[in-house]
This record gives structure tokens, sequence and C-alpha cells, in this order.
């Protein structure tokens, strides 16, 4: 293992200034799953590690059925399912933090760091896609936000420049109607990084039976996690059947462009990715109907 | 940095510690607390999971400052605090670690720290967990021994105790009405020191002033090594030594069957695979010594590498071992039976097929750990002594002393608890260079492999290409089987003549075969090598076999269950390397047990038949096999035993076996306590020390229960006969009318009525007197032995039934086990997932000594032989594995274990103990092509190839292609 110093700044300032100061030889340390392993095997090497949970913005978890979810960058997986009001708000957030790990993982992984590692494959991207998140950064310059589909700059890389970091995640509270689901081919066991992974959320109308509005995201069939725009805006005004969902799912299938590599080939993946948009279009669809 | 401030177990420390600690080596290294153990520094594991403030961590991974002022419970502390939270309750235990004892949940051990670590998290939140819920919570916790079955069994058991506060039997297969010991459930001698952290591995020992060392090795497949300069290295501050082939004394080379292995590459030898040592830093620390490893300058001339067996048969591929006389044909292995052009004439039906199965890692949870310590290092290391898990301590021991320049003698192998094997500890790792830097030094020398060193180095499974022609009558005799296999031995020959003899050899499946011709070509490639590992080449053998029987199953329209019903092999049946087999063959009895299972479980005439559900198709296939106990060919297979009484009642058994997870000790011990008549918690065992066990040979070839067992039950009765003899003597009563049961020695009324007639045991006008009637403890009868001088202690050199080579007819093998396993499966029809669903199983074992541990071995087995069929391929791109971290190595989780119904046969062999036979590797044999028949069931689509590829599978269902070539993991076409 490097030899690497540990500092656990207590505000966002001080967070700002140790990684301005440090430039690429800094990295941010949430619950450490993908930091510390990345080192370990030499992946990464740093001077600095800075460890962001004792800071009270990345660690608050705060839910109101108006303001929507503000989830700090550190808080880990099982304390979002824990909480009953925002499993019933975020299903398709909530598919996506029981998915991440083993259950050792979760009790430390955090949403935040899943989305700084930016693997296109990452589970959250997805969900927090469909959710509509956007993510709060804190820098040398003050502050910003960016849609999370935004966030992402390639494989392993995200927008953040030097001395920025991830405070939280801000999810809009969910309107009345509201369904989301997330989905993950993972076949040759649990703990793989998934072949394609699928998240849908939709907004149905008072009967229940018009998709009102819709968004549908994929992950690992390209450099970054990908919303795809075109198959949410076809659904805005169908009935919530079988054709809107097999449009959808050939819409998501054009717009996916994997790669093939030792998970799959990319022609899987393509037919994979319409898969499973019906899949989670129809879990999504389901939960808004039972909302 | 502050200092670190952290309450272990109700106790609380203040550290002074680097930043880059890990809580996981703060707790091994700083506390001492052994228990939670490291299997793979990656989070994948889970073997190192803890609780931190009541939250499990995987503690590797976790940087110790997280763990700043936090509550810390590890494994060492479970029992504690349960009976503090719990006073009323009875027993020393918390109920996981007490459930995981009686249901069998812990073989090697090495994952139960972690396993109920985790579970304590699930039934912390409730009582009632289902099995969803119990593989939900284990998800990323892996064990390679059990196959998951007996954890999920014992955790629901301890929520039962912890609800009712009775622990619940394990409901197992059902078997033969036991002896005193043998056929009971007993549990395992060591199962209290593993569920509780006690037991040592070869990393949790310590010496005072030991040094660590590290290996650096070949950056190239091939490659001569022009010049080392160690130079830099060895003037960095804290390092002792850095070791290359000059430094070795004695042999340069070691191995197995063949002495083709450099200790260190250099000078004549060149680096042959990327897992090839080339120098070895010893230092104060092994972060010392990996820093090391980084200022060595070596100069390589990258050779030509030759990565697959076939392209290495070829007359202008790169020869590795320039001194040996066939290029790099390693052996060529032929069985010839019967006349097989004359076979193939008499068949109305020809099937012809190739096969691929690939390289596979054993993946055992503990990575290899040889500690060396110096002769003369205190008075308990008189001699210079290796502590290791090895399943072969005293072929370790001669492989050392060679090297070192010593007489074996001069050197002692102290086996540890060993966190699984499975055929991969059975070769040389660290234990040469651990004793060769002890040695040099005079200080005690760890070498603990990291995970990563464990996949690149040690010996893996064969890949093979197996092309099978296999001819039948219309009636589904079979007349004739012809089959070529290549196989890919990598650098070094390990024992890889031997495991493509076996595979050779069990090439026309377990079937009475009239005529057969089969070549397999062992070759030396420049990928890792490969050796034994579970199945020991029938594994892949019996892929390409059982295949081929479905094939004909289905040309000729019969049942496949029926086809290998009529060419079963059975008493008075010869098998294709000239044996005739007289007895204990229970295969018949297997298929009749599995085919009544699925039928009942079907509800159904025609069991094989797919049926849908949603997007899933469903259907049951099935494999059979069978697995030789034992070394055979001709090979001298024997094992010695020592058995001591004590005068204080105890017994102790010690033999050099290896106790890897299987329950060798268990076996032993039952063994031993049966014909000492002693309770099974009075005999000890002790294996593994060259200096205080004899020899039990190597531990492969499901061979010690045979072999060993045997050595354990006959140095016993030998040992029980000198009591009688002394007590008979003493109390002047024919020897055999004394019986020894349940630790009383006594004279059994019934036998002296047998012996002498009817009359109180005394017939009228028996001129001899009716001796003394007395009831001894078995403390006194060996009181009694000492006191007439006789020696406590005794040994037995037992020698199995003499086999021969193969070539020469006769018994190639003394003893064969059998097995049926039956798979349902579901393949999903959009994404060709498959999942194994459920699988019936039937095993001739001979005898169940310990239904609880063979269960064991069944299960952990099957799905280990799942993961080879679906997932498992240690991945090797021009030489170099693509497999470099255990994330990259799919092995089975507790998610995708399968519901299970097993049955034992118990169809004795005549000079097995109490008539058993080995089970270790049958277990997983027959479970693949049984998976892979039942894909075929299910939608059409046979796989020639392992791992099966759930890409190619839909692809083929997609395009209506019927067979699929490639395996998972090979290069994107």
């Amino acid at each position: 293992m490097q030899a690497f110093d540990y500092v656990r700044p207590t505000t966002v300032d001080e967070a700002v200034s140790i990684l301005a100061r440090h430039g690429d030889q800094a990295r941010v340390l949430s619950g450490g799953t993908d930091l510390i392993v990345a080192l370990r095997e030499s992946r990464r090497q740093v001077q600095v590690v800075v460890d962001i949970k004792a800071l009270s913005e990345t660690a608050e978890l705060a839910y109101s059925p108006q303001a929507g979810l503000r989830l700090g960058a550190a808080v880990p997986c099982y304390r979002i399912y824990g909480d009953s009001a925002v499993a019933a708000a975020y299903p398709g957030l909530i598919d996506a933090a029981r998915l991440i790990g083993g259950i050792q993982i979760q009790g430390r992984a955090s949403i935040g760091g899943n989305i700084c590692n930016a693997s296109p494959a990452a589970d959250s991207a997805p969900a927090l896609i469909v959710h509509a998140a956007t993510c709060v950064i804190a820098g040398p310059h003050g502050r910003r936000e960016v849609a999370v589909e935004d966030f992402f700059a390639g494989p392993g890389r995200t927008v953040l420049q030097p001395g920025e970091f991830l405070v939280s995640i801000r999810l809009p509270a969910p309107e009345p109607g509201f369904g989301a689901a997330y989905l993950r081919f993972t076949p040759r066991n649990e703990m793989d990084i998934a072949v394609v992974g699928a998240g849908a959320s939709v907004v149905l109308d008072e009967t229940r039976r018009t998709i009102r509005s819709a968004r549908i995201a994929l992950g690992a069939v390209a450099p970054t996690p990908l919303l795809v725009a075109a198959a949410g805006n076809a659904l805005a005004g169908l009935p919530a059947d079988d054709a809107a969902v097999e449009q959808a799912a050939a819409l998501a299938e054009e717009a996916a462009r994997p790669i093939t590599d030792m998970r799959g080939t990319a022609e899987f993946r393509k037919h994979l990715s319409a898969v499973l948009t019906r899949r989670t279009l129809r879990a999504a669809i389901a939960r808004a109907q039972a909302a | 940095m502050p200092e670190l401030k952290l309450t272990v177990n109700g106790v609380p420390y203040t550290l002074d510690v680097p930043p880059h600690r890990f809580l996981a080596e703060v707790l091994r290294y700083d506390l001492g607390l052994t228990g939670t153990k490291i299997g793979c520094n990656e989070a994948e594991c889970g073997a190192c999971t803890v609780l931190v403030d009541g939250c499990s961590v995987d503690s590797c991974i976790y940087p110790a400052f997280k763990a700043q002022n936090a509550t810390i419970l590890t494994i060492e502390g479970l029992a504690e605090a349960w009976r503090q939270a719990h006073p009323a309750q009875e027993g020393p235990l918390h109920p996981l670690q007490e459930a995981f004892i009686a249901h069998g949940a812990t073989q090697c051990g090495f994952c139960t720290p972690g396993l109920i670590m985790q579970a304590k998290t699930l039934l912390d939140e409730t009582l009632e967990p289902s099995d969803g819920q119990i593989k939900h919570c284990l998800k990323d916790t892996y064990c390679r021994c059990t196959g998951y079955t007996a954890v999920l069994r014992a955790v629901r058991a301890a929520a039962e105790k912890m609800r009712t506060g009775r622990m619940p039997a394990p409901e197992l297969p059902q078997v033969m009405a036991p002896l005193a010991q043998i056929g009971k459930p007993l549990p395992r001698p060591d199962a209290v020191e593993k569920v509780t952290g006690k037991a040592m591995y070869a990393d949790d020992f310590r010496f005072a002033g030991m040094l660590y060392a590290a290996a650096l090795r070949s950056a190239y497949p091939h490659a001569r090594i022009l010049a080392i300069d160690t130079q830099a290295a060895q003037a960095l501050p804290g390092v002792h030594a850095v070791l290359t082939y000059r430094d070795v004394p004695g042999d340069p080379r070691h191995g197995l069957v063949e002495n083709d292995w450099p200790v260190f590459a250099g000078g004549d030898y060149p680096a042959r695979y990327v897992g090839d040592s080339i120098a070895l830093a010893v230092a104060e620390s092994e972060e010392l010594a990996r820093q090391a490893l980084g200022l060595i300058r070596v100069d390589y001339e990258p050779l030509p590498a030759v990565t697959d067996p076939v392209s290495a048969r070829l007359p202008d591929a790169p020869v590795l071992h320039p001194d040996r006389p066939d290029g790099n044909l390693l052996k060529h292995i032929k069985v010839r039976h019967g006349d097989v052009a004359q076979g193939f004439a008499q068949a109305d039906v020809i099937v012809e097929r190739t096969y691929r199965t690939p390289m596979t890692e054993h993946a055992f949870l503990e990575p290899e750990c040889s500690i060396g310590v110096p002769a003369g290092y205190d008075a308990e290391h008189a001699k210079l002594t290796v502590y290791v898990g090895s399943q072969i301590p005293y072929s370790d021991r001669h492989q050392v002393a060679k090297s070192l320049s010593l007489a074996d003698e001069e050197v002692r192998i102290r086996g540890t608890v060993m966190g699984g094997g499975f055929g991969g500890k059975e070769d040389i790792t660290g234990q040469i260079h651990a004793a060769l830097a002890a040695q040099i030094t005079g200080r005690p020398v760890k070498i603990l492999y990291s995970r990563e060193e464990s996949l690149r180095v040690h010996p893996k499974r064969h890949a093979t290409i197996i092309r099978v022609r296999t001819g039948a009558t219309h009636d589904g005799i079979l007349t004739a089987v012809e089959a070529e296999l290549y196989g890919d031995s990598g650098a070094y020959a390990s024992l890889g003549d031997k495991v493509m003899t076996r595979a050779t050899t069990h090439a026309t499946g377990p079937y009475a075969v009239p005529n057969a011709k089969i070549d397999c070509y062992a070759m030396y490639t420049n990928n890792a090598p490969c050796g034994a590992f579970r199945g020991f080449g029938v594994t892949q053998s019996a892929f390409a076999v059982e295949s081929n029987m479905d094939i004909l199953a289905r040309e000729l329209g019969i049942d496949p269950i029926e086809l290998r019903r009529k060419n079963a092999l059975r008493v008075g049946a010869t098998t294709a390397t000239g044996q005739t087999l007289r007895e204990s063959v229970g295969l018949l009895e297997c298929l009749s047990r599995v085919e009544g299972a699925v039928r009942a479980a079907r509800d159904d005439a025609s069991p094989w038949q797919p049926w849908q559900e949603g997007a899933k198709r469903y259907a049951w296939g099935v494999a059979a096999g069978y697995k030789n106990t034992g070394l055979g060919g001709g090979a001298p297979d024997k094992a010695e035993a020592e058995v001591e009484v004590f005068p204080d009642g105890r017994a102790e058994v010690r033999i050099s076996s290896a106790e890897l997870g299987q329950n060798l000790v268990g076996v032993l011990a039952a063994c031993t306590a049966e014909e000492l008549g002693l309770p099974f918690e009075r005999v000890s065992v002790l294996v593994m020390d060259t200096d205080r066990a004899p020899d039990g040979g190597p531990t492969t070839a499901s061979r010690q229960t045979y072999v060993s067992g045997n050595a354990a039950r006959l140095a016993a009765a030998s040992m029980r006969e000198q009591m009688q003899a002394v007590l008979a003597e003493k109390y002047d009563v024919p020897p055999e009318v004394i019986a020894f049961h349940e630790g009383l020695a006594y004279v059994d009324e019934a036998r002296l009525a047998r012996v002498r007639g009817a009359g109180n045991g005394h017939a009228p006008g028996d001129p001899r007197p009716a001796g003394t009637r007395f009831t001894l403890t078995f403390a006194e009868a060996v009181q009694a032995l000492i006191a007439e001088g006789r020696a406590p202690a005794l040994r037995h050199e037992y020698w199995a039934p003499k086999t021969q080579p193969l070539g020469t007819g006769g018994d190639m093998h003394f003893a064969f086990s059998y097995a049926v396993h039956a798979a349902l499966v579901s393949v999903d029809a959009e994404t060709g997932e498959v999942a194994v669903e459920k699988v019936i199983t039937a095993h001739d074992v001979g005898r169940a000594i310990n239904p609880l541990s063979l269960s064991g071995q069944v299960e952990g087995g099957i799905v280990m032989g799942m993961g080879n069929a679906l997932t498992e391929h240690y991945i090797v791109e021009n030489g170099v594995p693509w497999t470099q971290h255990l994330g990259q190595y799919k092995m089975p989780g507790i998610k995708l274990a399968p519901q299970m119904e097993n049955y034992f046969v118990e169809d004795a062999t005549a000079d097995g103990p109490y008539g058993a036979k080995g089970v270790g590797e049958i277990s997983s044999i027959p479970i693949s092509p049984a998976i892979a028949n039942a894909v075929c069931n299910a939608v059409g689509v046979r796989s020639l190839a392992l791992p099966l590829d759930q890409d190619a599978l839909l692809l083929a269902m997609r395009r209506g292609a019927a067979e699929i070539e490639r395996r998972w993991g090979d290069p994107p076409a």
C-alpha cells in the first residue's frame, strides 16, 4: 500500500483549500470503497486523502415533500434506503442504493462517491438521472450546480475542476403520479459491474393511464451514463401501455453506443438496453399506478 | 497525525499508527486479534468483516483513522458480548457460532468470522429471516468450501435458537445405521476454534524479530534474464537481503513430479511465465520489502511466447525446456482398448464434437503464506522450520531440504490451519524462499502472498480442448469412443502429467465401452502452470463425455437416464483401461435415485421437457460421473498413523495428512475413537507436522479418508489389541472378549459366552478358569498397559491395494466413487441469463463416515462445479492474466446458491475404512455437464465450451444457432 496522509476537514472551505493546495495529489475520500481499492491496485497515486465525512453538509440527508431531497455526498447507501420517507419518494434511487456492493460496502459507500468515481456503469447514475437530480459543487470560486447527466466527462472523469468537490446532490420532490425504477444486468455474479443498467421514471396523469412526462437513462452503454432524452420525450402524452413501452425500448436501443469488452459485446449490450428499458419502465409505471 | 483511539471488544486502546494503516491491519497486526481475516484486500471477499459502531464494514479497506473513537466488535468479542447481553442464556458461544458448528457451516473456516459477523447484522434486525434476506445480507461474503447451503441452514438455526432457546438439528440425507462414531454427524473437532477466531492460519503467527519478504515476478511470459541489479534495493535502509538464483545453495529447481521449476528464474533458467520469481527482498516490513522490489533492475531479453497447447505442439514453436526430449510435450498419454475401427463399424449413430474448457482458479480464501524460522532460533525451533498451510507437508520438506542442500531430517514443516486448498496448495510457493531467507538472515521470515500474487503464481486447472467421437447402436449400446485431448500444462510440469492422465483414462465416462482409443497431449506453454484442482482432469473430460451422451440420447430418441443406465459401469464391467470392477459400483442406484427424484419434482412422464414462465424457460438436465480414489497407476499409496493413549483416558492420532477444510481431522478422530471405544471428544488429532506426525502422503486424489482413515483405524485397532492382550493376561480371559466401548474396557458376557459356550460363559468341564469379570475405565486400561511396560504409542503403515500403470491392464485404481447430478436451470430468453434453480444429486461414497461433513463436501463441490460451468475463467491474454484481482474472477456468491436435494448411496468397498471411498472431487464433476445439458433442453442451444457464455447464448437463440463454441472470457471475435 502506498503511503498517504489522511486529513479530515470540518468545513467546506477547509476542504476546498486543501484540495486546491494539493491539486491532483489530493483525492476526496467519502466511503473510500472505490478510492482505497484503486490506491491498493496502484491505479491511482495520491499523497493526501481528504475525508469529507466530518462535514455537516456532506453528511446531511434531508427530505421534505415540498423541497425534495438534499443528499449529502458522503451519506452511505444504507442510510438512504433505511429512511422510509426517502425510500417511498425515490424508488429508483433506492433500487440502486441497495445494489451498490455488498452490505459491508453499503455501510460506507455513498451515492456521491459512486458518481465521482465516474464509472460509465455506476449504478446510481441512471437512477439519479431519472430522478432529475442536480449536483452541488463547491470550489475555490464558490458554488455551482450541474444536472447529474452533465456531471460526467468520460470514463473515470467528471466536470470537477481542481479544488472542487461534490458537496451534495439535490433531487426534486416527486410530483403526484410519479414512479421510478432502476435495474441492471450482472449475470455472472452479484458483485459484478453492470453489463447494462437502465433507469426509468414517469409522471402519470390523474387517471394514472396516461404518461405526462418520463425520463429514461442507461449505464454502461457509452463513455458516460446516458440520458435518453428522445425516449422520455416520445413518451409524453402517450397511454401507459405496451406500445409506449416498446417505443421507449426501441429508442433506448438506438441511443446506446456501447463497446465490446470482457463483460459483453456491443451487440449484446444494445439488445439489453431495450430489454432493460422495457422492464424498468414497466416497473416505474407500476409503481406510479400503485402510488 | 493524532493518535488513534478505539474500543475493541470492550477494551479501549490508544495507538500510534501511520495514516495509511487499515483497520484490518490494526486489528490483526497491532492488536493481535487475528480472527479477522484478510482474503483479498479489495473488499471483494468479506472475510475481514467487523462491526464498527454496530455497522458491518470490510475492514481491509477501512482506513483505521475512520474508526477514531469508534467501538469495534470482532469475532473474538462476539460470544462475550452475547453473554453480557443475555445472562440467562446457556452456552459459551453466540447462537450463530453454535449453529455454524452444529450445521457444518464452517469448513476451512477462513471465511467463517466474516460470515458470522455479517450474519449478526441481520439477526440484530430480525429473528425470522427469510432465505432471501439471508442471501441479501451475505451477498458480498464469499465462502469457497460450503456452497452456502450449510450457511443458510446455520443462520436460520441461529435465529430459531434466539427465538425459542432451542438449537434445531441439521436435516441431512439419510444414511445407514451408525456405529458408535462412524455414520454420525459429529461436529468437527476444530470447529470451536474456527467460529471464535482462535484458529491459527499461517499469517496469524508472529515471531520476535521476524522479517518480511516479497518476490519480484517476471514482467514477461517468456524471457531470458541477462542481468539483475539488486544494489539499490539492498542499499534501502531496513532491507536485510535481496536474494536471487545465485543464493540457492542446493538444487536450483523443484517440482512434484518433474524437477523443472526454478527457485528463481535467472542464470540458466529463463522466466517461463509471469509468475516466475526473479528476486526476493527481505526487509523489516512487508511494505519495505515491496518498496525494495521497485528498486531492482532486471535486463530481460523477451523471447517469443507460446500460449496455447495446440500451437505448442507445432514444429516451429518456441521451446520452453530445451533439456527435455520432446519439445514442449510434457506427456503423450494413450488409452487403447479393443478395436475402435470395428466399434465404429458396429455403430448406427456416431456423434463427434470438440469441447473447450477454461483455465480456472482455486480461489481458496486464504492466500499462500510461509514463515521460515532458522535453526536454533529458540528451544522450540532447533531445526529450520517452515510454517505453512500445505497439502503435502513431507514433499515440502524434501523440496526445501534439497534446494537448501540439507538432509530432509534437518527441516521441519509445521502445518498451520489452512484456508482451503482444492489442489492449489500442493506445489511449492513460498516455502523454499522463506526457508532460504531465514537461513541467510538468521531471523524468522514471513512471505504472505497478496491476492494478486496468488492469482498470478500458483498452478491452475488445465484449460483443455477435447474432441470426442462416440458411437452407439440403435438401441443405445455404446460401441466405441475415440478422443483427442490437448491440455495446457503451462510453464512447469506440476502435476500436469497426472492430471491429464486422469482426464484421459476417464474420457469414456462411467460406462462400459468395448473399444476406445484416446490420445492426450499435455503441453508446456508460457501460461501459468496447471496442476491439481478438485476433479483432477476428470472435470474437463466429463463435460465432453456427458455432453456427447446427451446429444446421442437425443439422436437416438432414448431418455438420457436410460441411455446412461444401459451403459453404466457395474460389477463385472471392464473400464477402458482394462480394469474389471469387482465391487462397490453404485452408479445404477445413483441413476435410479436421481431419476425418481426428478420425476417426482416434475410430476411428469417426460422430465427433460422445457417449460416457460414469463421470459424464462426452464428445464432439467442430467449427467453422471466417476472419479478414482487414490493415486493409482502403480504409484505406491500409503499412509502412516501414530496412535498414542494417555493414562488420563485420552488418545491422540498423529498423521501428516492435510486438513484443508474437508474435515479429515473429524474422520481420523472418528476412526480412532471407533476402534478404541472412546467418546469422540477424547481423541485429539495432530496433522501436518513432519517432526511429530508420520507421513500421510499427499492430500490429493480424494484419498485421505480411505488411506489415512485406514491408517488411523488400523493403528487404533492395533493399540486396542495391545490393551486387550495386557488385560487378558491380567484378568485371565481370552483377549477377544474384552470390549472397548464408551470409554470403558470390560468383559463382554455375550462374547465370552460365544467363546466359552453357554453357562455363564464357562462351560462345565472346561478346565480353564472362568476368569475375572472386570470393568475398567479407558484410563485404567491405559495405566495397566503402561504398568506392563508396554509403549503407549504405536505406528501403523497402511498400504492401499496395489494398482497397475496405465497400459498394463489390471486395476489402475483401487476404488471409484460415482455420482449423478441433475440440474434445473432457468434461461431468461430476453437476456440469456442462466440460473441454476435446483439440483438433485446422488453420490456413491461407499460409506458415510460423517454425514454432516460429507454433506459439506457434496454441497461445496456442487457450487464449485456450477462456477466452472457458468462463470469461472482465469482469463489470460498472450500469457498475461487479465484476471489480476479477485473481483475479476467470477465465482458464485450466496445469491447463486441453488436449492439442493442430495442422496447418499453407500455401496461399500471392501478395503475402505468401514467401506468408505473418496468424495472430495466427484461432487464437483457431473454438475457442469448437467447444467450445459439442462440449458440445451431449455432453449435448444448447446454450449460446447465452458464457462457458458450467456451473451453468446442469447445471440445463438436469436439467430437460431444450435451450438456455441466460445467460452465466456474468450477475446471478442
